[in-house]
């Protein structure tokens, strides 16, 4: 029985886009998991990367833990969610981030944890960011739709996230 | 999609449990994840800490290197000569409601009956009460053998909430 289904995948083209946006996401799995290449166009070595669940960015609490070349760190962010590192136009060209991003329960009653990690590395020995993220969204509707967006700018051509749907029955 | 990422099982607590166990765990695959995600009854205001050990092994043969964020701080930990591995992280029950803790484990190579067993895992709860993210790596280094059955304890020695859930994958390579 696979527990992986893909129930949609998105690239982005020429141009750039403001957002990558999963909608209609269907009811029928336990979790969600979004994998995602991703650049932005920002003038900026690296940047982090945001989430909307059902179009909102209010009642999010994040706690994350980062290393970027120095010493680890931890913060708090109640702003946004945070998803990830991801890298801008200041870095190598071609460079794009690796970012999983893992959602239990994404149609159940509950608040709902999101869990990330990602890579935004470099050919260099500066711009260079991981992180590990829990994020807290405290609302308990279904989560129906999600939409990744950079800081600042726009999502770099041929930037690609793949949101699955997981079944464990 | 090929199907190399199969559940081999699921429980979703319908009473309390001191323990988790999942067992009989087919041999047929080359890496295991577990996912979980679960809440304390225990009363308490904080979080505690999940422990997982493998085919029953309670000796002190367990140890761990951790990395923990609590929202301003991140630091590093290690332990050896424990009965499990501690390090996967939930609320206790009066934590804020509806928030529940998350973890991964990724088991590697774990059919092999001739290693010490090495696992990975990632695992966070977020609340007003209850906060950590972590990443550690564990490792089993009783007699070397297949992993047939996992087990998961609270360091609190309390007991699981209703509703908690456990979900096994195998993964196979080909």
């Amino acid at each position: 029985m696979a527990a992986h289904n893909l129930i949609s995948t998105i690239t982005v083209g020429s141009g750039g886009s403001a957002t990558i946006d999963f909608t209609n996401i269907p009811q029928t799995y336990t979790d969600l998991l979004v994998v995602s290449s991703l650049r932005t166009d920002a003038a900026v070595g690296y940047q982090t990367s945001r989430m909307k669940i059902n179009g909102s960015t209010s009642n999010m609490t994040v706690k994350n833990m980062y290393g970027a070349g120095g010493g680890p760190g931890s913060a708090t962010i109640t702003t946004y969610l945070l998803v990830g590192y991801i890298t801008g136009s200041s870095a190598t060209a071609n460079v794009f981030n690796s970012q999983n991003t893992y959602i239990p329960n994404y149609a159940g009653a509950t608040y709902k944890s999101i869990s990330s990690e990602s890579t935004a590395n470099n050919n260099s020995t500066t711009l260079y960011a991981m992180d590990i993220s829990v994020g807290l969204w405290s609302q308990t509707a279904a989560i129906t739709s999600l939409s990744l967006y950079p800081e600042s700018g726009s999502w770099a051509q041929y930037s690609t996230a793949s949101l699955y749907g997981i079944k464990n029955s | 999609m090929a199907a190399t990422y199969d559940v081999i099982s699921t429980q979703t607590l319908a009473s309390t449990s001191a323990t988790v166990t999942l067992s009989s765990i087919s041999q047929l695959y080359t890496d295991l994840v577990l996912v979980t995600q679960s809440r304390a009854s225990t009363t308490g205001t904080y979080d505690t800490d999940i422990g997982i050990r493998f085919n029953g092994d309670t000796s002190l043969v367990y140890s761990r290197t951790a990395m923990y964020g609590e929202g301003s701080n991140a630091s590093s930990f290690r332990a050896t000569g424990e009965g499990c591995i501690f390090g996967a992280v939930h609320p206790l029950s009066s934590g804020t409601a509806n928030v529940w803790g998350i973890a991964n484990y990724n088991i590697m190579n774990y059919s092999q009956a001739n290693t010490y067993k090495t696992v990975l895992v990632r695992s966070s709860c977020n609340g007003a009460s209850a906060d950590d993210v972590r990443a550690l790596v564990g490792l089993w280094r009783g007699t070397p053998a297949a992993i047939t059955s996992l087990s998961l304890i609270l360091a609190s020695g309390g007991s699981f909430a209703i509703g908690s859930t456990f979900t096994l994958y195998g993964i196979k390579a080909a």
